[in-house]
């Protein structure tokens, strides 16, 4: 045992232990109040006096309500109170009673709170002589305060984040469930996870047994052992194309056609694939009825096509016969017979020429369709310049009445067919204008796509009535006296236009000329192309 | 041998009656909304589990608990289900947190909630027994309802007194809402004899 030293403060002197407890209760991080039964205060410590700004001397003596009268009816009145007459313990919580002593917050706190806050502790103490006294000890919470304000704060901001999330998400799945489309996802394992209700129809128990398989075998780089390539009439198209059409079969027995999109995405280091299959049934139905509509007019048309050639053909022997031998008469019996006779003869003469060329014009008509060559790229320039070879060799018109205007641009097509357009239009300019002074101007304008030719003669023009019946077939708008022709012109050059995938249109007003225009197609459309090939 | 009268029941049950409006005054001063406390039933039991209050031995509650000590001593405690205390908080100091638990400030409140009505009740006795009861600061606990009691040990159990429960129904009725809970007082048999020899004592003075 070592030998006891003797302590620093000797307790029992009570000089010595009244200015160590002095001191203790000074330095104490808590404001420290006593106060007698007669309601005076008897002590008043250090941090009481920096808080308060209310000096030692001036608080000894006083009442609290004196130093402080807002104090006088509230809590902390009545429960020192209590507590001297019935020796009462108190708690004054901050949250109940905010800033019960008007206490200055620490400077950090100063923008925030306009008072310390404070939680209060109200004691009974008995002294030695057996008065009552009672204790207040007044902590500053300040601190934890506005920690519980900030909790409260993130807590409200947390709980309505959590709130709108949620309402986020129920939208999400709402749009999700109620999608008409099927939409799965597949996780690089190969696991595929129906996500919404049409889904789970299709591949869950009720749907395709297959169909999960067939998903798995369109993934595309499957890093497991690729899955069985399903059967032909499981998958409708070509894989390749682009689109991807494949067959369910439901477990009641419905086949239903679908098209499946594939897309990606990564989410926690992993590689997912959403797959959206669509119900094309009605498509589907939809694109054989075209498919058998169009067969059947194909059909109808080359039957249409082999009639006219067939019968302008088989007609031609015939009327070959009869247009001999009525020239024949009229070489051999002219001006024997009498006067009536010639003229009987001459039009049974001009009859049958009309008939022969009606015959020629038909079989041409029925060619543009049978007999096109494949397209290439025909030069305009060229091909007006055999138009204005023919127009001389034939000696019409004056010299100089084809004129071109500006630059004249190279276009895809069959050459002989154009020529045959386009020498139509040109001569049906000229017919159709004073052969003196009758002139057609050909010029041509450039859009996106397509190339416009014009061809506008000065002529006697068209009314706007006739304007979309023109290039019907037999259309004639004049007597055959006046002006000569078939009536088939300007149906062979809307057939020809068609075959090409344009357009033939005319503007025009009586006395002023017409204007004629064709559209042809920089880009021929896939049909077209496929046919010229 | 908790033979009270009728009348000596009704007489307590006056008492605290009395301490539990100044305690809602009070509360209905320091919240500025009028809140109201009402005490429905007083029971007394042996045992604790023998009180209604442990038909979900697994709920956990919180209690505000004080001893006190005198001519009759033992503890008193207001004791909620968690979830009430929290409901009640929350209406007292009119926030609405999305917490499920008393936050430490919360937890003060709740304490001084409980202090002003233990104090009231106490005082009430106190008023009756015409001399001072000496009670200890309020002290705040949170367990399951089975274990609310286990300091009880601090009762003399070798000498075979078991402690006695006074346990009365409290009912605050604050914004149209009621929140029920509990005040026990746990005392030895020897306090509960002079509780009631001091009621008798009041009745005789009073009536006579």
């Amino acid at each position: 045992m070592t030998k006891p030293t003797s302590p620093i403060v000797d307790i029992k002197d009570a000089a010595e232990a009244a200015d160590l407890y002095s001191n203790l209760l000074d330095t104490a991080d808590v404001g420290l109040v006593v106060i007698g039964a007669d309601r005076a205060i008897c002590h008043w410590n250090q941090w009481m006096q920096s808080r308060s700004g209310i000096l030692h001397e001036q608080a000894i003596g006083k009442r609290l309500s004196t130093l402080f009268p807002e104090t006088r009816l509230g809590r902390l009145c009545q429960a020192i109170q209590d507590c001297l007459e019935f020796g009462m313990p108190a708690v004054i919580s901050p949250s109940l009673n905010q800033g019960a002593l008007p206490l200055r917050p620490l400077p950090q706190f100063a923008a925030t709170f306009e008072r310390m806050e404070q939680s209060i502790r109200v004691h009974p103490i008995t002294t030695s002589r057996g008065d009552k006294l009672c204790s207040l000890t007044v902590r500053d919470v300040t601190l934890a305060v506005q920690r519980d304000r900030l909790l409260r704060q993130q807590a409200a901001e947390l709980a309505e984040l959590v709130t709108q999330t949620r309402r986020s998400e129920d939208r999400t799945r709402a749009i999700l469930q109620n999608t008409i489309d099927a939409i799965l996802v597949a996780s690089d394992d190969g696991n595929i996870e129906p996500l919404n209700a049409r889904a789970q129809e299709l591949c869950g128990p009720e749907g395709d047994p297959e169909l999960s398989n067939i998903i798995r075998f369109l993934l595309p780089d499957s890093q497991h052992t690729p899955p069985q390539r399903p059967t032909a009439d499981r998958l409708l198209t070509d894989l390749g194309t682009g689109v991807i059409e494949v067959l369910a079969c439901t477990k009641n027995g419905r086949n239903v056609p679908l098209e499946v999109a594939i897309s990606h995405f990564s989410a926690d280091g992993r590689y997912h694939y959403i797959i959206t299959l669509r119900d094309i049934s009605q498509r589907k139905r939809h694109e054989m009825e075209i498919q058998r509509t169009m067969a059947e007019l194909e059909r109808s048309n080359s039957e249409l096509e082999q009639f006219a050639y067939a019968a302008s053909h088989d007609l031609q022997e015939p009327l070959r016969m009869v247009s001999s031998y009525t020239q024949l008469i009229a070489r051999r019996y002219k001006d024997k017979l009498d006067e009536t006779a010639d003229e009987f003869i001459h039009y049974a003469v001009d009859g049958t020429q009309r008939m022969q060329r009606m015959i020629d014009d038909l079989l041409t008509l029925s060619r543009v369709g049978r007999h096109g060559k494949p397209f290439h790229a025909v030069p305009l320039d060229s091909l007006f310049d055999a138009i204005a070879a023919n127009f001389r060799r034939a000696g019409l018109g004056p010299a100089g009445n084809i004129v071109r205007d500006g630059f004249l641009p190279t276009v895809t097509g069959d050459a002989s067919q154009l020529l045959l357009l386009f020498q139509n239009l040109v001569s049906n300019g000229l017919k159709y204008s004073d052969p003196e002074t009758g002139e057609v101007r050909i010029y041509t304008a450039e859009t996106e796509e397509s190339w416009k030719v014009f061809v506008a003669d000065n002529g006697i023009g068209i009314e706007p009535q006739y304007h979309a019946t023109i290039f019907e077939i037999f259309k004639r708008l004049h007597g055959y006296g006046e002006y000569a022709g078939t009536g088939i012109g300007l149906a062979i050059c809307k057939k020809i236009a068609d075959r090409h995938g344009g357009t033939i249109t005319v503007e025009s007003e009586p006395g002023k000329g017409s204007t004629f225009c064709v559209e042809l197609p920089k880009e021929l459309p896939i049909v077209i192309a496929q046919e010229s090939m | 041998m908790i033979d009270l009268s009728e009348l000596e029941h009704d007489t307590i049950s006056e008492l605290i009656n009395i301490g539990v409006g100044r305690a809602a005054a009070s509360l209905s001063e320091m919240v500025d909304q009028p809140v109201e406390l009402t005490v429905p039933t007083i029971t007394f039991v042996e045992r604790f589990s023998d009180s209604n209050l442990t038909s979900s031995p697994e709920e956990v509650v919180s209690a505000v608990s004080q001893t006190f000590d005198g001519p009759f001593k033992g503890e008193a405690m207001l004791v909620f289900p968690e979830k009430r205390s929290l409901e009640l908080v929350r209406r007292l100091l009119k926030v609405d947190v999305p917490l499920d638990t008393l936050t430490d400030l919360e937890q003060e409140a709740l304490m001084e909630v409980g202090n002003i009505i233990l104090n009231a009740c106490l005082g009430s006795i106190a008023n009756v027994l015409g001399e001072p009861i000496n009670c200890s600061m309020p002290t705040f606990r949170k367990r399951e309802t089975k274990a609310l009691l286990n300091d009880e040990a601090a009762f003399d159990t070798t000498s075979g007194k078991m402690p006695v429960l006074m346990i009365l129904h409290v009912q605050f009725m604050l914004r149209q809402n009621d929140i029920d809970g509990y005040v026990l007082f746990v005392m030895d048999l020897d306090s509960i004899q002079t509780l009631k020899e001091l009621v008798r004592r009041f009745l005789e003075n009073s009536l006579g």
